[in-house]
């Protein structure tokens, strides 16, 4: 019984340390992130540029290193902070960093993300600078469109791209098949070239935009929009496209694989054929150099089409605004554009370049392009897409029907649409 | 039988020629005690009640990305709650974080409970066994995500392998069924969870006196027996304890579900939390997302009261 208050005691102290543990774990998951910017001198002054993108290590960052240095060594006033933020956290970290009255000056975005910080009012107009500048006409129309909000511009271009199919070519002259052109040929080619440990096909249906990206253009081929998203068409493009995984000849995976992963599957060979963009060229040259393929157009159903993406440099509204645009002009000078679309496998994103001559799979993307869509579906597209994937992905893993996965997405998504 | 050997206090009986510099010295008595807690208050009114009271006041308005900066959001009263609990998603999320919350809970405090009480016993080499076990804890989630993820990935996972040794040949990617992604984001968890309740428990087991298990032991009480009997009601309160801090912090669980299936395949393991971190930071519904977040808060909240409540009533009926 003389144990009784000890063991009182050994609780009471137990529970308080357990609760602190608890708290301390919680606390620690929202330690708020985000860098410091200390110049405010706008003036002739020193001024040091914060500066975010999530390049990760490879010919892309470091061609945006070697301009970046350079552009310091012409403007001993100006230091360029280069700060490395996850893909996954950009937005997250620049709404605490709006919060807390310290944003950076340079953002690079993903394109259609652009618009989503415009409408928060944090990306600095670029309306003006623009007209003196006198340049923009040298840009596509479609790609200036990601970057613009209410007819005014926020950003410029840093890379631009489409869809199109890559196919391994060994295996399909092994086989004696051609690249597919329509819907059909597409079944009946990567059913045929499933064998072992070898898929047909690989695309990405994981969760989250990048399998929308993946997938639009497979709705535009049926002739349907996400403006009418329980339509017969868009019935027949989510059979198609799940088809081609209920066959077999796409893994299951894809449901776990990003874009990058598609493109490790085809370099490594478990893939024959793969959907994906021109940044995987520079990928596919350093991990996979004997790899031999080819880059076709994307099969066409109904009519032919693919969807274009790209990355948007994004001033923020602050002080340096005026430094940041120095920058970008001198980041948007052709010679400077050729080195960077090379480095990052962009098709050219300035009419008056040519940084691939004679590359004939960049040719292919190049005539890709010309029946490439934009997501051109306003600031709410992020969460359109969040529908759109779980639609997707009800309808690739079984558990609903196309029509029924895409009325329950026509119906989420209707409010949201512009 | 009372042990208290305790001494009235003197206090009581002082005279009253003493009272004055003993007044200021109680002055300054309550000034010290007060200042021991101070940096305790300060602490919590940063870190807790502001982030609180802030959040529910951002969930009365209708707060965007039109006017999360610019400000003028317009005042909505519960109109976010009422959205949030009407969407279409409310009702699965509810019922996959429960699921997804209890079967967790279960398995690991059933574990832990059997770890502690095989450390218990206390073996050579005991104490660094279970430091060792605590580095699953002290791991951060992501790193265990990222790990569980590559054990149920389907053709070069760890459990398909697993599963190979005993003939069953299997190339399932388990995260991708929506029929087994709950499932193996519970088993990650438990795996994730047992530490902790082994700890608490183990702590508690030191506290249950030996003398009770010698007693019955001669009584010719079986071990099984002498679980139930005695080491269960005598841990009852640790094992509340566990369980309901375990409820607590596996009901707002992200970074592990996050990680491993982001909330899919198909929206199978889409928890409240996941829901909650779209709305504020994918979508810029912040408004939105502070009804959604305060929900989340609410439901281990009233449990956490409920169990004071009992607590209190038990211990003023003893």
């Amino acid at each position: 019984m003389s144990n009784q208050p000890t063991r009182g005691r050994t609780l009471r102290r137990l529970a308080i340390t357990a609760a602190l543990v608890v708290a301390g774990g919680s606390l620690a998951a929202c330690t708020p992130g985000g860098g410091g910017d200390e110049s405010s001198d706008a003036g002739s002054g020193p001024v040091t540029l914060t500066w975010w993108d999530y390049y990760a290590e490879g010919a892309a960052s470091t061609q945006l290193q070697e301009l970046l240095d350079e552009y310091q060594e012409e403007n001993p006033d100006v230091t360029i902070q280069r700060e490395f933020i996850a893909y996954a956290d950009l937005k997250q970290s620049l709404l605490q960093s709006a919060g807390a009255g310290s944003l950076p000056d340079v953002v690079v975005i993903n394109s259609p993300d652009h618009q989503q910080f415009a409408e928060l009012g944090i990306a600095a107009n670029l309306d003006e600078r623009l007209a003196e500048w006198g340049e923009l006409d040298q840009y596509a129309e479609g790609v200036i469109a990601s970057a613009t909000y209410d007819d005014s511009v926020y950003g410029l271009p840093i890379s631009a791209n489409c869809l199109a199919l890559f196919y391994n070519t060994e295996m399909l002259d092994e086989a004696g098949l051609e690249p597919p052109t329509t819907w059909e040929e597409m079944e009946e080619v990567a059913a045929a070239l499933t064998t072992g440990d070898t898929y047909g096909l690989a695309y990405s249906a994981v969760n989250n935009q990048q399998a929308v990206f993946q997938y639009l253009p497979a709705l535009w081929q049926s002739g349907g929009d996400l403006y009418d998203l329980d339509s017969d068409e868009a019935i027949a493009s989510f059979d198609y496209w799940a088809g081609l995984m209920d066959d077999g000849s796409v893994s299951q995976e894809a449901l776990n694989w990003d874009q990058s992963m598609v493109a490790a599957e085809f370099g490594q060979g478990r893939a024959a054929m793969m959907i994906n963009g021109p940044w995987q060229l520079p990928f596919l040259a350093t991990e996979a150099p004997d790899l031999d393929y080819g880059v076709a157009l994307l099969p066409a159903g109904e009519m032919e089409a693919s969807v274009t993406g790209g990355e948007n440099y994004m001033i923020m509204s602050g002080p340096n605004e005026d430094v940041a645009w120095d920058v970008l002009q001198f980041l948007q000078e052709p010679e400077n554009v050729t080195l960077m679309n090379v480095a990052g496998g962009s098709l050219p994103t300035r009419n008056d370049i040519d940084p691939f001559p004679d590359n004939e799979l960049i040719g292919t993307f190049t005539e890709q392009l010309q029946v490439a869509l934009p997501r051109a579906y306003g600031p709410a597209y992020a969460e359109i897409a969040d529908q759109v994937v779980v639609a997707l992905q009800a309808r690739l893993t079984g558990a609903a029907s196309s029509s029924d996965a895409l009325s329950a997405a026509a119906q989420a998504i209707d409010p949201l649409l512009p | 039988m009372s042990l208290d050997t305790r001494t009235t206090p003197r206090v009581a009986g002082s005279s009253p020629a003493a009272r004055g510099p003993r007044r200021r010295l109680h002055t300054m008595n309550v000034v010290s005690r007060y200042s021991f807690v101070l940096p305790a208050v300060v602490f919590l009114i940063v870190f807790m009640v502001y982030p609180l009271v802030y959040t529910v006041n951002l969930s009365l308005f209708d707060v965007n990305a039109g006017n999360f900066l610019s400000g003028g959001a317009p005042f909505v009263g519960l109109e976010n709650y009422a959205d949030f609990i009407g969407s279409p998603q409310f009702v699965p999320s509810l019922v996959i974080t429960l699921v997804f919350t209890v079967g967790s809970l279960i398995f690991q405090h059933a574990i832990g409970f059997m770890f502690a009480l095989f450390f218990n016993r206390g073996f050579p080499l005991s104490g660094l066994l279970r430091a060792l076990m605590l580095v699953v804890w002290v791991m951060p989630a992501v790193v265990s995500a990222s790990l569980w993820r590559w054990i149920f990935s389907g053709s070069y996972g760890l459990f398909n392998a697993f599963l190979g040794v005993f003939g069953i040949s299997s190339t399932e990617p388990w995260l991708v069924n929506p029929n087994t992604a709950l499932a193996a984001v519970i088993i990650a968890n438990i795996w994730l969870g047992i530490p902790f309740h082994m700890m608490l428990l183990y702590a508690g087991l030191q506290g249950v006196p030996v003398q009770l298990y010698e007693a019955a032991q001669i009584d010719g009480a079986s071990a099984w027996q002498r679980f139930w009997r005695i080491t269960v009601p005598m841990m009852r309160p640790v094992i509340v304890i566990a369980l309901l801090l375990g409820f607590v912090h596996t009901f707002k669980v992200f970074d592990l579900i996050y990680v491993m299936t982001a909330g899919g395949p198909a929206g199978a393991t889409n928890v409240l939390s996941i829901e909650v971190y779209k709305l504020s930071f994918e979508y810029f519904r912040f408004g939105d997302g502070a009804a959604a977040a305060n929900i989340l808060l609410i439901i281990p909240l009233l449990l956490s009261i409920l169990y004071l409540w009992l607590r209190r009533r038990e211990d003023s009926t003893q």
